[in-house]
């Protein structure tokens, strides 16, 4: 019996970082590999190594979070999903939370 | 060659050592990104931990998974050695029937019986050394050494250097463990012969029928949705 996937991105281990980051590149559509490093590196200021953000984009086609499109030459764009964009949405709304609280408690500092 | 060169050498042979399945998946991909990154010695860091990585947390997507593979390297594990047994009973016995039935052979047979037990071994340690190598390099690659009318052939010169080998041989050994030495070369040389080759060729079917389906499933969502892109794909 095939193995039931965690639908949260705590579920990707050490993955769940770099995935997060590929799902926020692909909110603004369709990319390829090297069009996520620069989106990546534009949001955070550190570009992931293409090991890692292959691990990540195994992991996240695997729960169709992603989409593989039709390659053109070497490179595959890849596209969210609908799926991908609820856990998306999931994730950032929880760190919204957090982040709010952790501001809070700033505030007092 | 300068260091920039050197580094990106390298990342590109540090694909192959990647899983097989995840380089027919994604190490094209990841050549042109390495290609279009700028060059320096942490792409080949990032890929080498990564390949370490994959290996030890393998996470398959369109290609069958580890279990599926290990079920069918087991279930012909299993029947390698079941054959292989029952091959080996079998030579014996007949064996015995010729010898007490013509009485000895003379000892050219049992001569010709080590000749052709050596040459299956050579043949099936070369053809298992060439299924490990493309095993590494990645499935299928390289020819089943062992497959279809060239395995029943084996399996028939064993029968019959086993008879051979069994009619030439001295009274039996008084010593009882003697006595089962075809059974334990059955099942040291048999699963290597058979195991090696028949899951190679299981492996090659999976994969093929993995590869159609995901191309299929690839064709059925993208041909609609292709046209929508328009420029909306960042190349």
């Amino acid at each position: 019996m095939a193995k039931k996937l965690d639908d949260s991105l705590a579920s990707l281990g050490r993955f769940s970082e770099p995935a997060l980051h590929i799902l926020i590149a692909l909110a603004e559509g369709p990319k390829h590999g090297y069009a996520m490093t620069q989106d990546i590196e534009a949001m955070t200021g550190s570009r992931p190594g293409p090991g890692t953000l292959y691990g990540a984009i195994a992991r996240l086609e695997q729960r169709k979070w992603i989409e593989a499109l039709p390659a053109e030459d070497r490179r595959r764009p890849y596209k969210l999903t609908s799926a991908g964009g609820k856990v998306l949405r999931a994730r950032l709304d929880a760190l919204k939370s957090v982040t709010k609280i952790a501001l809070t408690r700033l505030a007092n500092v | 060659m300068s260091s920039m060169t050197l580094s990106r050498r390298v990342a590109h042979a540090l694909l192959r050592c990647y899983p097989p399945a995840w380089r027919r998946r994604y190490a094209e991909e990841v050549r042109a990104l390495v290609d279009e990154s700028e060059a320096g010695w942490r792409l080949p860091a990032n890929l080498g931990v990564s390949a370490a990585r994959e290996w030890l947390s393998p996470r398959p997507a369109a290609w069958p998974t580890v279990s599926s593979l290990t079920r069918a390297h087991l279930a012909t594990l299993f029947a390698s050695w079941t054959g292989s047994i029952a091959l080996a009973w079998v030579s014996v016995y007949l064996g015995e029937t010729l010898r007490w039935s013509l009485g000895r052979l003379p000892e050219s047979a049992g001569l010709l019986a080590v000749g052709m037990w050596g040459g299956l071994s050579a043949l099936i340690f070369t053809g298992s050394i060439r299924n490990a190598i493309a095993l590494t390099r990645g499935l299928p690659r390289m020819p089943v050494m062992l497959g279809g009318n060239l395995l029943l052939g084996l399996l028939l010169t064993a029968l019959v250097a086993g008879i051979l080998e069994r009619a030439a041989e001295d009274a039996p050994s008084s010593f009882w463990l003697m006595s089962l030495y075809p059974y334990f070369r059955a099942i040291s040389l048999g699963p290597v012969a058979w195991e090696m080759s028949a899951w190679m060729i299981r492996l090659n079917r999976v994969e093929r029928l993995a590869a159609e389906r995901h191309r299929r499933s690839s064709l059925q969502r993208h041909v609609g949705p292709r046209l929508d892109l328009g420029g909306s794909t960042q190349l």
